[in-house]
C-alpha cells in the first residue's frame, strides 16, 4: 500500500521525448518549476503552473503511474487543505493543494524519466565524485535485493513463532527487531563480498576512468532549457516589477 | 616460468589465531584447468584470494612466502594492476553485479582501468558474443536468471582480459543444468583463449570430463596435487571426505574385486574402456 507513493519515483523504460530529454535538463526543469511554484501564492498563477506541467507528463506517457502517486498521498493532501481552510480560508488552502501537486509532478516526472544510471552519469559530469554518483546508482541496484532478503528473514522468523501484528504500538516497533538485526548482519557480510568484487576490477584504482556512456546535450535540451528560462524571468517580471493583472489576482472569496 | 608460483605461502587472518594457509608450494602453467577442492574451511578461498592480491592488499593479516603472478610478485602489485592479469568469480553472483544494466556491468572494470571507449565496446562486443549475452545487454541483474547472471559475473572480469580466471563455487547457486552449462562454458574459454583456469567447486562429478588436474586442501595444507586420476583415487580424498565421484568410487570397489583392472578411469568414456580392455 504504502509503496504506491514510490511507484511515481520509480524510472520507467520508454521512448518518448520527455525521456529522451538530458537530466540536467529535466533536472534544471524540476528545480524551475518548483522554484515558480514556490515564489507565487495567487491561486490562478498555481493552477497556470500545474496545467502547464499536464501536458509534459502526456508527452511522457506517465499519467498512470502519477496518479497512483497522488492516490498514495491523498491522505496528506485531505489534510494539507483542511488544515489550511480552517486557518487561512478555502482559497488559500486550494493554491496549497496546487503547490503541492506541482512539485510532486516535477520531481515524478524527473525520477520516472531519468533512469539511476543516467542520474549518477550526471551527477559525474556535474563534478560530483565518481565514488559518491556509484554509492548512490548501487544503493538503487540493490533495493529489490535487499527487499528479497527481508522477506526471508521476516518468513525464517515468523515460521519459528515471531508474530509481527501481536501487542500495542510500541511492542509492534519491537517485534520487527528480530528482523532487523539479521538483515543488518547480512548487509554488512554482503558489503564485504561486493567490496571484494570492486577491488577485483579496479574500482576507483586510477583517476583517468573511462565513461562508457557520457551525457550530451542536444538541441533539443537547449530549447527545453531556453523557454524554461524565459518562462522563470517573465514570472519574476511580472510579480516584482509590473505586477500581476487583475484577472490573475482573482480569488474564491471566502 | 610458471604463470603461477608460491614459495611457502602461509598466512593468518587479523585476528585469527591459526593460519588459514600453511606452507604452500604450488606451481601453475599457462592453459591449465584446475580444480581445487576439500572441505569447508580448509583454505580454497584463502588461497585463491592470494593469486589476485585480495590478501594481503584487502584482507589484512600475516603474509609469509612470496606469491609470483605473470613475473610479478603481488604483495608489489596492486588489486587493480592484477586484476588485468587475473580475473575473479565468486560464489553469489548478485554480490557481483553491481550496475544496473548487463552492459555497464561489462564496462565496470575496463572503465576503471581507462581503456578508452571504442576498446571498450569492441571487448564488451566480443564478450557478449562469446558467453551469448547480447541479448541482455540492456537487462538489469534482477531480471536475470542465476544462471545468466553468473555468466554476466564471468563476463565482466573478462572484458580486462586476464590470463587467469578464479571461480569460488560459481555453480553454488545454480540448478543443475546451469551448473552444467557453466563449467563447459570455462571448458571453451579454457580451450579457445589458453585461459588459465582454477575452480574451487563442492560438485567434483561435473568437472571430471573436463579439468586436467585437481588440488586437494585440508587444515589449510595442500594434501594431494595431480591428475584427477590420481588424486581422486587416492587415501588423501578418501580421508578428507570429499564428494568422490559414484563412477570412482565404484571403479575403486571394482579393482579391489578385479586385479586385472589397472587404469583409473575418471569420465565415463574411460570407465567403458576399461571395463572393455578387462573384459577383452
Amino acid at each position: 500500500m504504502s509503496f504506491n507513493i514510490f511507484e511515481a519515483f520509480k524510472y520507467r523504460r520508454k521512448k518518448t521525448f520527455i525521456h529522451s530529454l538530458d537530466p540536467r535538463t529535466k533536472l534544471a526543469l524540476a528545480l524551475g518549476v518548483s522554484a515558480l511554484s514556490i515564489i507565487f501564492t495567487e491561486l490562478i498563477v498555481l493552477l497556470i503552473i500545474f496545467l502547464s506541467l499536464v501536458p509534459l507528463l502526456l508527452i511522457a506517457k506517465s499519467i498512470k503511474e502519477w496518479t497512483s502517486t497522488v492516490k498514495g498521498l491523498t491522505l496528506l493532501i485531505v489534510f494539507i487543505l483542511f488544515v489550511n481552510i480552517i486557518f487561512n480560508g478555502l482559497s488559500f488552502a486550494i493554491s496549497m493543494v496546487l503547490r503541492i501537486f506541482s512539485l510532486i509532478t516535477a520531481f515524478s516526472l524527473f525520477f520516472l524519466t531519468v533512469h539511476p544510471d543516467e542520474l549518477s552519469q550526471a551527477l559525474i559530469q556535474m563534478k560530483i565524485p565518481f565514488s559518491f554518483a556509484f554509492a548512490m546508482s548501487m544503493a538503487i541496484r540493490y533495493v529489490p535485493t535487499i527487499a528479497n532478503e527481508a522477506q526471508t528473514i521476516r518468513e525464517a522468523q515468523m515460521s519459528r513463532g515471531l508474530e509481527l501484528e501481536k501487542g500495542g504500538f510500541t511492542q509492534r516497533i519491537k517485534n520487527f527487531i528480530p528482523i532487523i538485526i539479521p538483515l543488518i548482519v547480512s548487509s554488512i557480510r554482503r558489503a564485504i563480498s561486493i567490496a571484494e568484487s570492486l577491488e577485483s576490477r579496479g574500482f576507483g584504482a586510477y583517476p583517468n576512468r573511462t565513461y562508457l556512456l557520457p551525457l550530451k546535450m542536444r538541441k533539443r535540451d537547449y530549447t527545453v532549457l531556453i523557454t524554461l528560462l524565459a518562462a522563470i524571468i517573465i514570472s519574476v517580471i511580472i510579480k516584482f516589477v509590473v505586477g500581476l493583472p487583475p484577472l490573475l489576482l482573482l480569488s474564491i472569496p471566502f | 616460468m610458471p604463470l603461477i608460483e608460491f614459495k611457502n605461502v602461509s598466512f593468518k587472518y587479523g585476528d585469527a589465531e591459526s593460519y588459514a594457509i600453511k606452507d604452500i608450494n604450488l606451481k601453475i602453467d599457462e592453459g591449465e584447468f584446475i580444480l581445487l577442492t576439500g572441505s569447508t574451511g580448509c583454505g580454497k578461498t584463502t588461497l585463491i584470494r592470494c593469486i589476485n592480491g585480495l590478501i594481503p592488499h584487502f584482507h589484512q593479516g600475516a603474509l609469509e612466502g612470496e606469491i609470483i603472478v605473470n613475473g610479478y610478485s603481488t604483495t608489489e602489485c596492486t588489486v587493480a594492476f592484477l586484476s588485468t592479469i587475473v580475473g575473479i568469480v565468486f560464489q553469489n553472483p548478485e554480490n557481483q553485479l553491481v550496475s544496473l544494466n548487463v552492459l555497464r556491468e561489462l564496462a565496470f572494470g575496463p572503465e576503471n582501468m581507462g581503456i578508452p571507449r571504442e576498446e571498450i565496446n569492441k571487448r564488451i562486443m566480443e564478450v557478449a558474443e562469446k558467453l551469448e549475452l547480447k541479448h541482455l545487454l540492456d537487462k538489469t541483474p534482477i531480471e536475470l536468471s542465476g544462471g545468466e547472471q553468473q555468466r554476466v559475473a564471468i563476463a565482466s572480469a573478462l572484458t580486462l582480459k586476464p590470463r587467469i580466471l578464479l571461480l569460488d563455487e560459481p555453480t553454488a547457486n545454480l540448478d543443475p543444468k546451469s551448473a552444467k552449462m557453466i563449467i563447459e562454458l570455462l571448458d571453451t574459454l579454457n580451450k579457445s583463449l589458453n585461459l588459465t583456469i582454477i575452480v574451487i567447486e563442492h560438485r567434483l562429478e561435473l568437472l571430471m570430463d573436463y579439468v586436467n588436474r585437481v588440488i586437494l586442501m585440508e587444515n589449510g595444507r595442500i594434501i594431494a596435487d595431480g591428475k584427477p586420476s590420481e588424486v581422486l583415487y587416492s587415501h588423501e580424498a578418501e580421508r578428507s571426505g570429499v564428494n568422490i565421484p559414484r563412477l570412482i568410487r565404484f571403479f575403486k570397489k571394482l579393482k579391489e574385486l578385479n586385479p586385472k583392472l589397472i587404469s583409473n578411469p575418471v569420465t565415463i568414456r574411460e570407465g567403458v574402456e576399461a571395463l572393455k580392455k578387462v573384459s577383452e
